[in-house]
């Protein structure tokens, strides 16, 4: 029988013992969420390096395939971006707007942080005889600006755009040269956008075998 | 009242020793999982930044080699940029970034020969090598003819 009377009296807990149980729960919870929580920035923060150095590598081949072929590097502004001649198509050693290339760092066009650098270059209507071109093709002076220049190639409709990398902070350039312009090896150093607040500087060593100097 | 009733009441029975430590082994099995598919994706990425950058950087020296003369080019062989101490050919040092990478040069004189115009080349081969100090990482090649006097 005493076996029977110990079987219903089910003993509730002490006070005691429920804050103890409560207390590890709570640790227990805490610790769960501290390595989740660090486990989830930790693969944030990887992720957004990724993404970064993906940017970066998309600008790097991208600027490559634009100076592998380029005969100089004519101007350099911090605040708008690169103009290079590109080549000499017209044989004429000077400096036609169809052979410049600029790269503007521009605000992000579809909202996101950060600036995106876009190549722009003359692209005058197809529909065009040979004479029309030459007229509008004109040659760059030296005292010529060249990003005024592609500027007012747009005003009119003259040129084409594309993006060729997205979430950068700056751009600077040096070079081997006390000129730019008589420079044939060029440094382009990026600041890339990791995530909201961070930036990662990748430097980028640009030859120029086929340089030659504007006439 | 049948005999084993009376003998084991209905009464909540604690954990044995052998449960406890199968729920704890099997716990640790699955932390250890997770942090090892953690730290292992964490590598293969690293891994993947390197290659990315080991990539940019030999194509970048290869580019710079292109811009000197054949002699200065050759005089350029055995040139060692130990792991972390990477600069451009005019001296740049290279950001925190690139801190995982070395590069080598080695330029070798070489003679092609087209058997089917029947005619050889003289030039050298300039080769670059991009490693973490154990494995190698990137590599880049070009045959650089020899210039006519």
């Amino acid at each position: 029988m005493i076996t029977a009377q110990r079987s219903n009296s089910r003993r509730a807990l002490t006070l005691l013992e429920l804050l103890l149980a409560v207390a590890i729960t709570v640790l227990t919870g805490l610790a769960i969420a501290a390595v989740t929580t660090s486990i989830a920035r930790g693969l944030t923060s990887m992720n957004e390096s990724r993404s970064a150095l993906q940017r970066a590598y998309a600008a790097h081949a991208r600027l490559r395939a634009y100076t592998t072929g380029a005969l100089a590097f004519i101007s350099v502004d911090p605040d708008r971006g690169i103009a290079i001649w590109h080549n000499d198509d017209r044989y004429n050693n000077r400096v036609n707007l169809s052979e410049l290339r600029i790269f503007w760092l521009e605000p992000s066009s579809d909202g996101t942080p950060g600036k995106e650098l876009v190549i722009e270059m003359a692209a005058f209507p197809e529909e065009w005889e040979e004479d029309e071109l030459e007229l509008a093709d004109a040659e760059l002076a030296g005292v010529d600006d060249p990003f005024n220049e592609m500027l007012a190639l747009r005003a009119q409709g003259w040129t084409s755009r594309s993006v060729i990398a997205d979430g950068l902070e700056s751009i600077s350039v040096s070079h081997s040269a006390i000129n730019l312009v008589h420079a044939n090896r060029i440094r382009i150093s990026l600041k890339v956008q990791i995530g909201a607040d961070n930036t990662e500087d990748i430097l980028m060593a640009f030859g120029l075998p086929n340089h030659k100097v504007p006439g | 009242m049948p005999r084993s009733s009376l003998r084991h009441p209905a009464r909540p029975r604690a954990f044995t020793l052998l449960e406890a430590l199968t729920a704890v082994t099997i716990l640790g099995v699955v932390v250890l999982a997770v942090t090892a598919a953690i730290t292992a994706s964490q590598k293969v990425a690293f891994e993947g930044q390197k290659r990315i950058l080991a990539a940019m950087s030999a194509d970048d020296l290869m580019s710079e080699l292109l811009t000197l003369t054949y002699d200065d080019l050759r005089a350029r062989d055995a040139t060692i940029q130990p792991v972390g101490s990477m600069v451009t050919l005019d001296g740049e040092q290279y950001p925190e970034v690139f801190w995982a990478l070395g590069r080598t040069i080695s330029v070798e004189n070489v003679i092609l020969h087209e058997e089917s115009l029947d005619i050889s080349v003289s030039g050298v081969l300039v080769r670059i090598v991009v490693t973490d100090g154990s494995a190698t990482l990137a590599e880049a090649e070009v045959f650089v003819p020899e210039p006519i006097a």
